[in-house]
């Protein structure tokens, strides 16, 4: 589905990313984890095209894709949330779901407003379709980005910790989300997250990424035994 | 707004302003000939100011560039007023184009940059090129329709500003205008949405650029004389500020922005030259302190009485 | 005429160079443009002219005074109207620009349309080459603007000032985490934006006199410096300055004097045509 080959990405003369290589199977949900400034969220902006990766390859459906622009990435099917949620403020929950449904590759015959409002009932949000987006509290604005991204017809949709500030109740209903989105969409999921439980007992392999570099790679029972991302984790 | 109600307030206006000739003397109407003039303006660079969040120094220009077009094609080539506007709304659109095109790949602060470059440069030309464009004297341009009457152009220019008026609530009504809000609200995000933001930014100033020509043209033929007054950094200004004040980003904004401000400086150009001072000064304490302009202010300070965007 | 040329050439890219560095210092750390610094240029040239001939202080006094003036004036007009729009270019635009205009007409309600002109600070011309004349106030103002760029570049790259503006410029974030006052930083550096306009200004009011719209063709052509140089780069401002000035001048004399200007602008559309990150540009965008 997704693979990356020696990516590396340097600001200045340091690398925030080096010789990452990793292959997502379709279908799967695969987390990426790894202390603060890992590089994680760099893996994440090199392959959606925020900024071309210094060197390596990023290969999508079997064609290559490093290094193009943001928008082409997205309709060639990889949809992405960002870490801070970035709403539209100024305009209404369906018309920021629907700038996705209006930009999709394969246009829609309905009119964008069906689609997208089908799309803000499916992650809880019917309700709230004609509030402007600054109105909408954190997770609400989580699940906005969440429809956004749906709403772009994505096969790859990848999730930037997206359980951030979440109370447990509302950690659980995200959880039953995304593996309904894998299981009932067929999405492969690509996540990165700091809350453990949730990543461990829903992703079926875990990339462990840290200083920059990939540590291991493998179930989450592994990685969860593994010696070298204890170290990691807790430091010297 | 809703579309229908968007057309009956176009259309009854409009209807109100057809009784203007019978009631106003010569002098009187040519002040509102000059507002409906800086409503095409302001309505259009807010288009791209308002909506899509780029400041493009070149509006004058591209009026200049209308209003050239038609003026040197009827006079050297004979061509019709009709057919010279309709060149001159097309040449300010494609060189608009190329201008975008070149600019827009870098962002917003290229696109200022090369305008004001752009605008500086085109009055230069102007003033050089004195055989063909008679330079500071002005060329002397036949009027729309033979023989001359104020109140016929007047309503050419009401044809042109309702046209304008309705090309930008097509456009910021359409799917496009719902790109062009994404992208100034958030670039980044309406990137990972597969907006294409070059696209966007271009298109939007092409075709602010386009009817910017158009008006430019047509008040040319008004004038009978241009000059380079027109795509002057002063008439810019006069234009940024009427937008600025009325209302960027809301629709009636610079409508309500171009006839105070057209009004006002005919008022204050009887205590002399200081009408530009003030405006100046206006528009700087409304842009810092209320930068959503007039209509913001009344949607502030009159919540119920429904004034949206 | 050829050396006359290069010499004209030399000393308005010296100008320019000094001008386009207070562009870029404001630009590369706190991303904003400052459509109005040409007229924060004339208002030096006024300041100076104000000082010098109708207070009767020395040259040189008047000079530093009026930079002064411009740098605290610059300070007021960062707090009071720069700083609320952090965040939101369009209206950093829109502000200067209208800045602009209002000084432009401010200046012409104080000090009416007619040029002025500070003193020199040197009189006659010097042969040089044996083979032309070239007045001595020309090549003052080539070697005082060349001792203040050369004055800029030490400050910026040997002090203590300079490491905080060059960490702020390529990453503000981190900076602030490490104990950088950027708010400060910004006042700081807006108002030494604006001084190195004075300086360009004081330096060049002697021998090109002011009028209260002489500063725009000025501030175009150290915008398009900034351009050609690449964004936020020095060298690229001193490089690109130097061309504007011989391109402009050979121009002027060689091709037409009244397409001065186009030149430059011609070159801005070659740039962003073939180079848009510019000579020396390595900024992503």
């Amino acid at each position: 589905m997704l693979e990356g080959k020696e990516l590396t990405k340097r600001f200045g003369g340091i690398a925030a990313l080096s010789q990452v290589s990793f292959a997502l199977p379709e279908g799967l949900i695969v987390g990426l984890i790894g202390p603060n400034g890992a590089g994680k969220t760099t893996l994440f902006n090199s392959i959606a095209g925020a900024f071309k990766p210094s060197s390596g390859q990023v290969i999508f459906k079997g064609k290559e894709i490093t290094g193009l622009s943001t928008d082409r990435i997205c309709r060639r099917g990889i949809a992405r949330t960002f870490q801070v949620t970035r709403p539209f403020d100024e305009m209404t929950c369906l018309e920021n779901v629907g700038v996705a449904v209006i930009n999709r590759a394969r246009p829609v015959s309905s009119p964008w407003r069906d689609a997208a409002y089908e799309t803000l009932r499916f992650v809880g949000l019917g309700n709230q379709a004609d509030l402007e987006a600054k109105r909408l509290n954190l997770i609400e604005k989580k699940r906005l980005e969440m429809a956004r991204a749906l709403a772009t017809e994505p096969s790859l949709l990848m999730l930037d910790e997206v359980l951030g500030g979440l109370n447990s109740r509302e950690i659980g209903e995200a959880v039953d989300l995304i593996r309904k989105l894998r299981d009932e969409w067929g999405l492969t999921v690509f996540w990165i997250e700091h809350v453990m439980g949730a990543i461990m007992s829903t992703a079926q392999r875990i990339i462990v990424l840290d200083q920059g570099k990939k540590l291991m790679e493998g179930t989450p029972e592994e990685v969860a035994e593994d010696r070298r991302v204890i170290h990691a984790y807790l430091g010297e | 707004m809703s579309y229908k109600r968007f057309y009956v307030i176009l259309f009854l206006a409009s209807g109100l302003f057809c009784l203007l000739p019978l009631v106003l003397d010569l002098y009187r109407l040519h002040v509102v000939i000059v507002s409906l003039f800086y409503v095409m303006m302001a309505a259009s660079w807010n288009l791209i100011a308002g909506y899509t969040g780029q400041v493009s120094f070149a509006h004058a220009a591209f009026a200049g560039i209308g209003a050239y077009t038609s003026g040197i094609l009827t006079v050297k080539a004979g061509m019709t007023s009709w057919l010279g506007v309709a060149t001159g709304t097309l040449t300010a659109g494609v060189t608009g184009l190329g201008v975008g095109f070149l600019c827009l790949r870098m962002g917003g602060i290229y696109l200022s940059l090369t305008t004001l470059g752009f605008s500086e440069i085109l009055r230069i030309i102007i003033t050089n090129e004195y055989d063909i464009t008679r330079g500071t004297m002005g060329l002397q341009i036949p009027p729309m329709i033979a023989p001359y009457s104020k109140a016929v152009h007047f309503f050419i220019l009401l044809a042109g500003t309702l046209l304008t008026l309705i090309v930008v609530y097509k456009i910021i009504h359409s799917n496009m205008g719902l790109n062009f809000r994404a992208v100034q609200n958030d670039e980044r995000a309406a990137r990972s949405l597969g907006v294409n933001v070059i696209r966007v930014r271009v298109l939007a100033f092409a075709v602010s650029s386009a009817l910017a020509g158009l008006a430019g043209a047509i008040y040319g033929h008004y004038l009978m004389l241009i000059t380079p007054e027109i795509p002057s950094l002063d008439l810019q200004f006069f234009v940024l500020s009427m937008a600025v004040i009325g209302g960027l980003g809301s629709f009636a904004g610079p409508i309500i922005g171009s006839f105070a401000l057209t009004i006002l400086s005919e008022y204050i150009r009887a205590y002399g030259e200081y009408h530009v001072l003030v405006f100046g000064l206006v528009a700087l304490a409304m842009a810092r302190f209320a930068p959503q302009g007039i209509m913001g202010l009344a949607r502030q300070f009159m919540p119920a009485s429904g004034v949206r965007q | 005429m050829l050396p006359m040329a290069l010499m004209n050439g030399l000393v308005m890219g010296v100008i320019y160079a000094l001008a386009a560095l207070g562009v870029s210092l404001v630009v590369g750390i706190m991303n904003v443009i400052n459509f109005a610094h040409g007229e924060f240029y004339i208002l030096a040239g006024y300041f100076s002219y104000l000082f010098a001939d109708t207070l009767g202080l020395n040259p040189i006094l008047s000079m530093s005074l009026a930079v002064g003036m411009v740098f605290l004036f610059g300070i007021v007009i960062e707090y009071t109207i720069i700083r609320p729009t952090y965040g939101n270019h369009m209206y950093s635009l829109i502000l200067t620009f209208i800045l602009s205009i209002v000084l432009q007409n401010a200046y012409l309600l104080i000090f009416g349309p007619y040029p002025k002109k500070p003193p020199g600070w040197v009189k006659g011309a010097t042969n040089i080459f044996g083979d032309f004349c070239y007045g001595n106030q020309r090549l003052a103002a080539l070697a005082a603007g060349t001792v203040l760029i050369v004055a800029v570049f030490l400050l910026i790259k040997k002090t203590w000032f300079g490491r905080m503006i060059r960490a702020a410029s390529q990453d503000r974030e981190m900076a602030e985490l490490n104990g950088v006052n950027t708010a400060l930083l910004n006042t700081f550096s807006f108002g030494l934006g604006c001084a190195l306009a004075a300086a360009a200004g004081v330096v060049l009011a002697p021998v090109f006199p002011v009028t209260p719209t002489s500063g725009v063709p000025v501030a175009l052509t150290a915008f398009v410096v900034v351009v050609l140089g690449g964004m936020g780069s020095m060298w690229g401002c001193v490089i690109g300055g130097l061309i504007l000035g011989l391109v402009e001048n050979l121009g002027a004399a060689f091709i037409s004097t009244g397409y001065k200007h186009l030149f430059g602008f011609i070159i801005l559309i070659v740039v962003l045509a073939v180079k848009p990150s510019g000579l020396f540009g390595s900024r992503e965008t």
